[in-house]
């Protein structure tokens, strides 16, 4: 086990290095910059030079490379060019905001989709079934930002039940956790139902009843086990997902997240920023999908983690 | 007396395009200690008919019955949960494929003393106690690591080997082995025979023994009950199917077993045909389409159940004192 999480957190860093290969390369490669003249329009150019000298913007792109290298090394993630603050304490003062949400959304999922997706399975082609896989449906394919201005329109603005941003209150939380969880629920439900159809026909469960396992048990134990399996797969991806947050949820709740920051650093060019945020997505994800490999291979005794 | 009496079992599946008749009228019974073989091809009703006699079947499935007694109770009238009671405890059963009956999430300690911790109230440690003594008596060897371990971790027949001692925890009554040894390859099914041989030796117990192996049969049982169609085509006691069977299924049966002395190139002796579409079953005899000795009559009546001695009864339109007198060919 702990060869195995070695291993896989070495093949963690690799993949890292490319991501930050990648990502440095690409933001360099986009037209214009943090201080270019196109952004600053009131500022001489004279000006604008000096303060990007000042960064070693001026210097080849390579040279920034490795220079940005150095710093990351030491854990030095620059400073915000476009806001006051080092990218460090932007993030750590930022990803409550996201995780708080996020983790939330991550709850709200696993509770509603499970047992949506398990009474779904158990009424089978009866109307519960049905109404699941009509949610389901409409949960994947409703956009989240048709989601979000519909909810706040007809919560906030109609009814005037909830606030319509901020997080002062536990209310303030419903409607981007909501908004967050929708679609996951709609596909752990899906997951769930499936799987669980699945699990209920294979022989072992025949073995259980023939035991005089009651059909709660059989239901709950046998085959409910084997149908989360693949929810916990899934379980990586989405909590790092949410976790991180959403630009259009946060923007839209105005929630001051990660995931606002990281799509305004772009537009903004705030190299550093852009950085430090891929950077932490990256080790965010690879992390939870590690996490969730262990997950699994508690679950599931089938799953090798070490290959022989 | 009869351990189990089952008169007149129905079952028919509702599905999209139509009523499956998969058993259609099937009258049997078994002695107490007694082993009963069912036999037939694939499709001919033999799982289903213990599967609706113990209530195994899933919702959709119909099945009607003039009565189901099971040691002196009659099932028809037993609530679910009172069904399910007998099921571990006083019935056993044994299932074709090892490989996808046990759980692959769940230890076999797990597996082999839920029965123990449900009928017999048992603790954990005395369960565990039982289950290394089950694992013994089935012959697994160092049982105590066996216990710990998941069902991938062992071999097909000692998968199979954890089912019988699952099936035999609370010392049923009746042990029901749907095709034990079908999955096995040929070594591990002898032994696994042997096993049964000895725990049926050892206990008490009545065993109904479906298979589509007449060895099997002819090693385990006493008496055979043929399935052709969803319904008994012949019964007897071992001798009288094997040397005297009077149905022309029952001969396709016979012959299409390999001989010993069978010369190198000889082929083996198959029945011609495919089994009957459940769906629209046919209106006479179900082996009608497929019966050498086919007569106008075949095709329009079901043939009656004729009794040649007290074990023995055959139903074949041959039986007809009018018929041509007809008799196995090898």
């Amino acid at each position: 086990m702990l060869k195995y999480i070695i291993k896989r957190l070495l093949a963690g860093v690799l993949t890292m290095v490319v991501l930050i290969t990648v990502a440095f390369f690409m933001m360099h490669a986009m037209p214009g910059g943090p201080f270019s003249p196109s952004e600053e329009k009131n500022v001489p150019k004279q000006v604008l030079e000096r303060i990007a000298a000042s960064y070693g913007l001026d210097q080849p792109v390579w040279k920034q490379y490795l220079n940005y290298w150095k710093n990351l090394l030491r854990g030095d993630l620059g400073i915000s060019y476009k806001t006051i603050g080092t990218v460090n304490e932007k993030i750590a003062g930022h990803f409550p905001y996201s995780a708080r949400v996020g983790g939330l959304a991550v709850i709200f999922s696993l509770l509603v989709g499970i047992p949506m997706g398990l009474i779904a399975a158990l009424h089978r082609g009866k109307a519960a079934d049905m109404a699941t896989l009509a949610l389901a449906t409409i949960g994947i394919s409703v956009p989240v930002f048709v989601l979000s201005l519909l909810l706040g329109y007809l919560f906030s603005y109609k009814l005037k039940w909830l606030p319509t941003y901020g997080l002062d209150s536990w209310a303030c939380y419903i409607l981007p956790v909501v908004c967050l969880s929708f679609n996951p629920i709609a596909y752990i439900a899906r997951q769930t139902r499936s799987s669980m159809l699945e699990a209920l026909e294979q022989d072992y469960i025949r073995t259980a009843r023939a035991k005089g396992v009651s059909e709660l048990m059989v239901v709950a134990k046998h085959a409910l086990k084997n149908a989360l399996t693949p929810v916990i797969t899934y379980l990586g991806p989405l909590v790092a997902g949410l976790l991180t947050g959403s630009f259009i949820v946060e923007s839209r709740f105005a929630i001051p997240g990660l995931g606002y920051y990281f799509v305004r650093s772009i537009s903004d060019r705030d190299y550093t920023m852009i950085m430090g945020i891929v950077i932490f997505f990256g080790l965010f994800v690879v992390i939870c999908n590690l996490v969730s490999d262990i997950l699994l291979a508690i679950v599931d005794p089938r799953v090798k983690l070490e290959n022989e | 007396m009869n351990l189990l009496e089952v008169k007149n079992l129905n079952t028919s599946f509702h599905i999209g395009v139509g009523t499956v008749h998969a058993v259609r009228g099937i009258s049997f019974h078994v002695a107490q200690g007694e082993s009963v073989g069912i036999v037939g091809e694939s499709g001919s009703g033999k799982s289903v008919t213990m599967l609706s006699v113990t209530g195994l079947l899933p919702d959709y499935a119909e099945v009607s019955a003039d009565t189901i007694r099971f040691d002196g109770r009659e099932l028809t009238k037993l609530s679910r949960k009172e069904v399910r009671a007998l099921h571990g405890s006083e019935i056993g059963m044994i299932f074709q494929d090892p490989m996808t009956s046990l759980n692959p999430l769940f230890t076999v300690e797990n597996q082999l003393t839920e029965p123990l911790k449900l009928h017999r109230r048992m603790d954990k440690r005395a369960a565990r106690a039982r289950a290394l003594e089950l694992l013994r008596q089935v012959d697994i060897p160092n049982p105590e690591a066996r216990l710990k371990q998941y069902p991938h971790e062992l071999s097909g027949g000692l998968r199979q080997r954890v089912m019988i001692a699952m099936a035999i925890a609370c010392e049923p009554k009746m042990i029901i082995a749907d095709e034990p040894t079908t999955a096995l390859d040929v070594t591990i099914q002898a032994q696994i025979l042997e096993l049964l041989q000895t725990l049926k030796r050892e206990s008490n117990a009545s065993i109904i023994m479906i298979t589509h192996d007449m060895g099997v049969i002819a090693s385990m049982c006493s008496r055979i009950l043929v399935m052709y169609g969803g319904a008994v085509c012949e019964q007897g006691d071992v001798r009288e199917i094997f040397y005297g069977a009077k149905h022309p299924y029952t001969w396709g049966l016979l012959n299409s077993i390999p001989k010993v002395h069978q010369k190198r190139g000889e082929k083996l002796v198959p029945i011609v045909g495919t089994p009957p579409d459940m769906l629209q079953p046919p209106a006479g005899c179900p082996f009608s389409p497929r019966c050498r000795y086919c007569m106008p009559v075949c095709r329009a009546y079901m043939p009656p159940v004729t009794a040649l001695s007290d074990t023995h009864s055959v139903a074949c339109h041959l039986m007809h004192p009018k018929a041509p007198k007809i008799g196995r060919e090898d």
